[in-house]
């Protein structure tokens, strides 16, 4: 077979995108056969985005994956116009500090948001994405060839990201692994059901009230090593150091090359504490069966036959410029955990969140905001 | 805890652009972190970062804007110039046609800044003096026919990299000093906050004595 200029072009750009996806995980580091081996898999994963996009209610795209970006750039527009509709605070108050869409938007869509800082969230958006069905998802089933028609040069990805799509949307998929494990059985429906839960168990007042509450544990939590903090703690150790770490910052070296995450990471946290309050509720819920608590306790996207990389078992991200010794408890002997454990795992407790940024000045203005946007991430249909 | 109190009393908008690889990231992460990152992954977009530093007695925020180089992003990059106050234009001393893609990276800093926005001119990987494909007189002297500021910088070593960050906030500083940048224009890039405790749930600092302002 032989390939156009365009098509190496093209191939050249994945070889690019591929360390973007995942650029931090463990795994995926270096040049170890295992990492090399891996990595394409995940190039498939990372490029149908737009069913992220779907997901966040842009209109039925078409590959973002292309050279000139003008698709993602076409989406982030609907993105905007969205957000300016839907939420007009949140969005003004991003144009008062001057931040497009775009800047926050590209890296999410692109890397089907594993441009995230912390693992635990790109495992909580995932969640997200699997549980919703979107409603175009068979539309885009029916009509495989009219992207596969303007593709051209993109046959392979095309086929890559329909495969991925099928495995992702297909819900025979999903029932069929059903069946192989009863234990952890779950349905589309029973995924709605999950989900009026969620918007259902958590009116505004409480996630205010466990936010106060989460602060001040949060606060005692910085004289406490975080680093020796339990897995099963995980999340509170992520957010006790980011309290420790803003507050760290002084006049210098106060930056972080990843600070664009501080407007990310308090949604992350938020959207977390949802996800843990949702499951907390659940477990005092008499009625709710010994299943659904289960359900919570391991994400959802591990069940995916798609997802069943031995790679995913291994622990979190970890970005090599901010290595440290690694925590106890954080992993097992043998490198690998169980999904379970991968889900409370904390973000690396040495991510900086970075100094407070224009957007952070004014964080209790925003805070509203963010919570507003974090509240639709779970409401959209 | 040791808390420092963010009282600055200017916000600067950086942007770094230039080729692929030339190792903006880096600059940025050495400037920010005071550290070398080897294998930094592939900017998608832009990332940010911010350091607090001082100008004749002032204190600075230096807000960040490091942009992806690759062609492919080069028409969002475009959306990141608004507004800069300085701009780091980087090339690779090793690698010819990064320096010889400058003046497409110049027309668009020229075009989409403002008149007053300090450009400053890096060549980067001054350590790799064994490898270099470009003369610092050669750079120095484009720099001067362009009205940039000029240094060879290595993320690596750390070498010249504060000064590049500095340098540019120095020139910024005296045109704000002279009046030849206007702080009400839109677009300025810079952001005059009278010193006042900033993050007030962060700080228990008293209030610290007002600066003069200098405009």
């Amino acid at each position: 077979m032989r390939y156009s200029v365009d098509d190496i072009t093209l191939f050249r750009q994945i070889a690019l995108d591929l360390q973007r996806s995942f650029p931090t995980h463990r795994s995926l580091m270096g040049d170890s056969p295992e990492a090399i081996e891996a990595r394409p898999s995940f190039s498939g994963f990372s490029l149908p985005s737009q069913d992220t996009a779907l997901r966040l209610g842009t209109v039925k795209g078409s590959e973002l994956f292309d050279l000139n970006l003008s698709k993602v750039q076409h989406q982030v527009k609907v993105f905007e116009q969205l957000l300016k509709h839907r939420k007009p605070t949140l969005s003004q108050h991003l144009e008062s500090v001057g931040l497009l869409s775009v800047h926050f938007v590209m890296p999410w869509f692109l890397t089907l948001f594993t441009s995230l800082p912390c693992w635990d969230s790109v495992l909580a958006v995932w969640d997200f994405i699997i549980l919703h069905d979107p409603p175009s998802a068979q539309n885009e089933n029916a009509l495989p060839s009219s992207s596969e028609k303007d593709s051209g040069g993109r046959g392979v990805l095309s086929r890559v990201l329909h495969m991925a799509k099928r495995f992702l949307l297909d819900p025979i998929n999903r029932q069929r692994e059903d069946k192989k494990s009863s234990s952890v059985s779950w349905s589309p429906a029973s995924g709605r059901g999950i989900r009026s839960k969620t918007s259902a168990s958590l009116t505004q007042v409480q996630i205010r009230a466990r936010r106060r509450s989460q602060h001040r544990s949060g606060t005692v939590g910085n004289s406490t090593d975080v680093a020796t903090s339990s897995s099963s703690d995980g999340r509170r150790s992520c957010r006790s150091n980011e309290n420790f770490k803003r507050s760290d910052t002084g006049p210098h070296g106060g930056g972080s090359r990843r600070s664009n995450h501080s407007l990310i990471q308090p949604l992350r946290v938020r959207s977390l504490r949802l996800l843990r309050s949702n499951k907390d509720s659940m477990k005092n819920t008499p009625n709710s069966t010994s299943v659904l608590p289960q359900r919570f306790a391991r994400p959802l996207f591990l069940l995916h036959p798609l997802l069943q990389h031995p790679l995913l078992q291994h622990p979190p991200l970890r970005h090599p410029s901010l290595r440290h010794p690694s925590p106890p408890g954080h992993r097992s002997r043998t490198g690998r955990s169980t999904p379970g454990e991968l889900f409370s795992m904390s973000c690396p407790p040495n991510i900086r969140p970075g100094s407070p940024s224009a957007m952070s000045e004014s964080q209790h203005s925003s805070d509203e905001a963010r919570g507003e946007l974090k509240r639709s991430k779970f409401t959209y249909h | 805890m040791a808390t420092a109190p963010y009282n600055y009393s200017y916000i600067f908008k950086y942007i770094i652009i230039g080729d692929m690889g030339v190792g903006k990231s880096c600059l940025l992460h050495q400037f920010t972190e005071k550290k070398f990152m080897a294998d930094c992954p592939h900017t998608i977009g832009v990332e940010f970062g911010t350091r607090i530093i001082e100008v004749s007695g002032q204190k600075i925020k230096l807000q960040i804007w490091d942009t992806a180089g690759q062609e492919r992003f080069r028409a969002v990059t475009r959306s990141y110039y608004r507004g800069a106050a300085g701009a780091l234009m980087v090339y690779d001393i090793t690698r010819r046609s990064t320096y010889n893609h400058l003046s497409s990276w110049l027309t668009d800093a020229r075009n989409l800044t403002n008149p007053n926005t300090v450009i400053i001119l890096i060549g980067n990987k001054a350590d790799l003096e064994a490898q270099r494909d470009v003369t610092y007189e050669e750079a120095k002297q484009f720099a001067e026919e362009n009205g940039l500021l000029f240094l060879e910088a290595s993320a690596k070593t750390g070498e010249n990299v504060e000064d590049a960050f500095l340098e540019a906030a120095k020139k910024i500083y005296q045109n704000i000093q002279d009046g030849s940048l206007d702080l009400n224009a839109a677009e300025s890039g810079v952001q005059h906050k009278p010193s006042a405790p900033q993050g007030g749930r962060l700080t228990s600092e008293p209030q610290p004595q007002k600066e003069g302002c200098g405009c």
